[in-house]
Formats: structure tokens, sequence, C-alpha cells
């Protein structure tokens, strides 16, 4: 009998002590994107940022990709609920930010791309967008004393194909690495969370963790979280054709939020406090996925605990990266000027 | 010594290999019902229709296969061709066969392989610069048709765009047709009039995203094919 009670006290004195043992780190997955020898060059990468930066990928040259992706907001489009683009006209969806792109298998709140490669030419002939046509953007670009050189310096000659456009420009998208914040300092055992950043994080843990799944802070997948629809997005059921995928969006990461306002498919919602306010109601449209039912309500001292937490996911060093911004020199050089 | 015998060998050898292979030619050519040939410009008419005058036919194939008996005896691997129907320079596909090889089906895929469209950007007739591929959603269009036509004395333009890889809206399709070896010039016609009778399966004018008409449409195009005479 004592023999028996003291292992019963040892096994649950090994618990005990496992439980007291700090959380391993989170282990990032395996990249999806796989890239080539020659994306891997570094002046592919800088093909690519020129590309990303200029606007004559657009049918007037007024357009680039960075009108609605700009760098010191984590690559999305501050202050505007949807972008505009070309002639001011207005888009769809809230631009969303870019980052860890070497682990998304689909882009778009609609998942309509299923590979990086493939993202550039939805805004490019999106009239609301960019309003181009690929051959001729092809030929503006071969057209180019700039993008001759580059390419012949990457490619060994200057034909300017869409598959090298494409494959550079995922070249320098693919850099757009957010892994510098305080809660990657806090995994790898460089930083403490204060103790209010730690409740939240127990709170992020229990009420969004399920979508927002570190490290990369998504799951990638398609959730209805209980907003109001809008009349006429129906988000991934527009691609799939599949009536229970109506309503659904991607759930996008968590990183950097500080700098990627607004927020939701649509940017209805502007500030941060106003996305805690709709999380923390507990209270959620029928039609949202299971997940959001399984959140309780919190209250304002838990919003702001897990608000305090959300802002340890900012990446000053990667919203502020040289490498990631426009590229004054080269166009310099070249004497373009936008 | 013996790595030289070899090279020496695959030397002499590779040659007659090349030799002993031929080329057969295999052309897609648009008609209307049995035989009747469609050329550019060229309007068509009959009791079923007031006019039609196709504008765009163009197709990718890829898994062509030759068989003989039930067995495959020959596969042209991942290899894609792209076919325009309209267009005399891109109308045909060539296949190099074994000299000796015996068959009696020919099979294709029309459409894309799923494993290509998931695989970011690509080169050749597989390029979206061939205006074959979808941008505001990833995917191939597998097979487009264009065309204006008159029907019970209305104007319709045909747009049908058909694409999708995944299910439940997957509209690759296998063709297959009996075939005799030992030819090398063959010629494969593509009936639009049984197309137009998918029409009558409540399918619309405008088809230009995976959906249950676009399924509608593979399932009819798979059965358009028919051996022409030279």
């Amino acid at each position: 009998m004592a023999r028996r009670l003291g292992i019963l006290i040892a096994v649950f004195g090994m618990f005990a002590m496992l439980s007291m043992l700090p959380e391993p780190p989170v282990r990032w997955p395996e990249k999806t994107y796989v890239l080539s020898a020659v994306q891997q060059d570094s002046m592919c990468v800088e093909l690519g940022r020129a590309l990303f930066y200029d606007p004559i990928l657009s049918r007037d040259s007024t357009i680039s990709c960075a009108s609605c992706h700009s760098s010191y907001v984590a690559f999305t489009h501050v202050d505007h609920k949807v972008s505009h683009g070309i002639d001011d006209r207005i888009g769809r969806r809230n631009a969303p930010a870019l980052m860890n792109l070497a682990w998304s298998s689909t882009l778009m709140w609609d998942g309509a791309i299923n590979h990086l490669d493939m993202q550039p030419l939805a805004p490019i002939t999106n009239v609301l967008e960019m309003d181009e046509q690929l051959p001729h953007v092809l030929e503006k670009l071969q057209a180019s004393e700039m993008y001759q050189r580059l390419f012949s310096e990457v490619f060994g000659d200057n034909l300017v194909t869409t598959e090298r456009m494409l494959k550079s420009l995922s070249a320098f998208l693919i850099t757009l690495e957010s892994n510098r914040s305080k809660y990657d300092a806090v995994q790898r055992g460089e930083a403490l969370f204060s103790e209010q950043e730690q409740r939240g994080y127990q709170l992020f843990k229990q009420h969004c963790n399920a979508c927002h799944t570190e490290p990369l802070f998504t799951n990638g997948g398609f959730r209805n979280n209980g907003i109001a629809l809008s009349g006429d997005d129906f988000g991934r059921g527009e691609i799939t054709g599949i009536a229970s995928d109506s309503g659904l969006f991607k759930v996008p990461t968590l990183r950097n939020v500080y700098y990627s306002r607004p927020f939701m498919h649509d940017g209805r919602m502007a500030r941060l406090s106003d996305v805690m306010l709709h999380y923390g109601s507990g209270s959620f449209a029928p039609h949202a996925s299971i997940e959001m039912k399984r959140i309780s309500p919190m209250n304002e001292e838990q919003r702001i605990d897990l608000t305090s937490f959300l802002l340890t996911l900012s990446d000053s060093s990667f919203v502020f990266e040289k490498k990631h911004q426009y590229p004054f020199k080269l166009y310099e050089e070249f004497g373009v000027q936008h | 010594m013996r790595t030289v015998f070899f090279c020496l060998a695959f030397l002499f050898l590779a040659p007659i290999a090349v030799w002993s292979q031929k080329e057969v030619t295999i052309g897609f050519v648009p008609c209307w019902r049995v035989g009747q040939l469609i050329s550019a410009n060229q309007v068509i008419s009959d009791d079923s229709i007031d006019s039609l005058q196709l504008k765009t036919l163009r197709i990718y194939l890829h898994g062509v296969e030759l068989s003989y008996q039930g067995k495959q005896v020959w596969t042209s691997g991942k290899e894609h061709f792209l076919v325009d129907a309209m267009d005399d320079s891109r109308r045909s596909i060539e296949l190099l066969l074994p000299e000796d090889l015996e068959y009696d089906e020919l099979s294709f895929v029309v459409g894309v392989d799923s494993s290509l469209q998931v695989n970011g950007a690509q080169s050749g007739v597989l390029d979206a610069l061939e205006g074959m591929y979808w941008t505001w959603q990833s995917g191939y269009i597998h097979w487009k048709l264009e065309a204006e036509a008159k029907i019970g004395g209305n104007g319709e333009t045909i747009t049908w765009h058909v694409g999708g890889y995944r299910q439940p809206f997957n509209t690759l399709r296998r063709v297959s047709l009996p075939v005799l070896s030992g030819r090398t010039h063959m010629k494969i016609g593509i009936d639009i009039s049984s197309l137009l009778a998918a029409k009558q399966m409540d399918v619309d004018y405008t088809i230009m995203s995976p959906s249950k008409h676009a399924m509608h449409l593979a399932d009819q195009f798979q059965n358009a094919f028919q051996w022409l005479a030279d």
C-alpha cells in the first residue's frame, strides 16, 4: 500500500515538475515555396524589387505593387478600407499585408491564387488595379535599358519572359520575412514577456490560436469570423463554387498587426480596439465558423492584455528594413523617375 | 576499356535508334456534324441554327497515349500541346514513334495536368502569355471556344472558357478514339454542333469559370472528337 502511494506521489511530482518547465519554442513549419538557384541570386531579388516598385506594370505607369503594399506599414495600404488603383478606381477588398509568403500556399482573401508566382498577374490585369495586359508589360520591360541589363545579369540574356518576370518578383517577395518581433525573441529565450503580455498570450492561446496559429499567426485556412456579410462579396465561395464556402475569408496573419490597419477583408474596422470589441463580445452571427463559437466574452482588462500581447508581434526591423524599400540607387543609376 | 566500348556502342547505336523512328502528325480541325469542315470566317447555318461564325478554338492536350489490345504501348509523358484549330500553323501535334509500333487506340487528355496548375510560372506553351491562363484566379483554361451566332432569331456571343482542376469542378477529360497504326498524317475533327447541343442542357453562352455548366461542356467536348478522312 505504502509502495503504491509512493509511486503515485512520484508520478504526481513528475507531472508537477513538467508543468513548471518553460514551454518549448514554437517551431516554424516547412516552407511551401521552393526557390530555384537563380531566385536565390541577390541580383534576381534586386530585379524583383525593381519590378515591385515600378509603376511600369500598370497601363499608364501610375500604379506599382507598392502603391497598395507599402513597406512602412508591413506592405499593406494603410488608412484605406479598400485599395484604390488606376484612375482612382476603388477596389473591392482591403490590401493584405505581405510577409512570410514562403509559407503561403494560397493568396488573396478568397484564396483565388494558388502559387506566389502567379499572384502578380491578378493586380496587373485587374481593371480596378493596374488595368494592364501581360503582353504589353513584357513589351515595355523589353524596351527598358534598365530591365534589359537586369534580366541579362540574372538570366544570362536580356530576354524578358513571363516566367522570368514572375519568378523574379517571387524572389523579392520571399525575402519579406518577419521573425524578429519581441514574441520571436521570447521564443528564442532572448527576452521575457511582461506580466500583462504574458496574460495576453494565455488569452491568445485560449481564444485565437486555433485560427491565428503560431508561429505564422495564421493557419492558412478560410473562416467566417462572424462579422456581417457585405452584400456582393462571398469570399472563398466565389472561387470554389461550393455553397458552404460562401462567406469564408482567409485567416490573415496577426504579425505586425500594429502596422497593418485597417482590419477585415473589407477594411471595416479601423482600429485594433474595434477588432478586440468584436472578438471580445463573445457573441457572433450564426454563420460564424465553429472556432468563433468557442470564444468566451472578454472584459476590458482582458482585451487590453490581449492587445498588449498582439503588440509583441510588431517587427520594426522588418518594417524598416532598407532592403525591402524603394530602390532609389538602382533607379537613379538608370535615370528612372517615378 | 569497358567505358570506351560502351561509348562507342552508344555512338553507333544512337543514330540507328533515331532512324528507326517515324513522325506522326495529328491535325485538329473544327467541323459541323459529320465531316463538314469549318474554316476561319466561314458562316455555318442549318435547320438547328440561323448562323454561326467560329472565332476561336484553342485546346490544351497532354497525356497522349497509344494502346494495342487494351495495353499502353507508347505515351508522350508530361509534354503539353497547345492546339489552335483556327490557325493552320498551330493546329497539329507531332509524335515521334518507334517505326514498327503497332497500336489500335489513341487517347489524350484535354486540358492541363493538375500538378502543373499549382506549380507556379511555366514557360513554352504553358506561358500565361498564350492567353490561356486565368489571372483573376489561378488555373489554366483547358479549352476556349468563342463564336458569334444567331440562334432562334437572337444574336448571341458564345464565350466558353472551360477550365477547373479541383473537385467538384474538375473539367479535365480523356478522349479515346480507335486508330489504325501505320498512317503518318491523321486528322481529327471537333464537332461544334455537338457542343451547341450542350446549350440545350441549360448551359450559358458565357462560361468563364469552373462550374457545373463548365462540367456539362467538358462532358460534351469529350464526345466531339471524330476522325476525318484525309
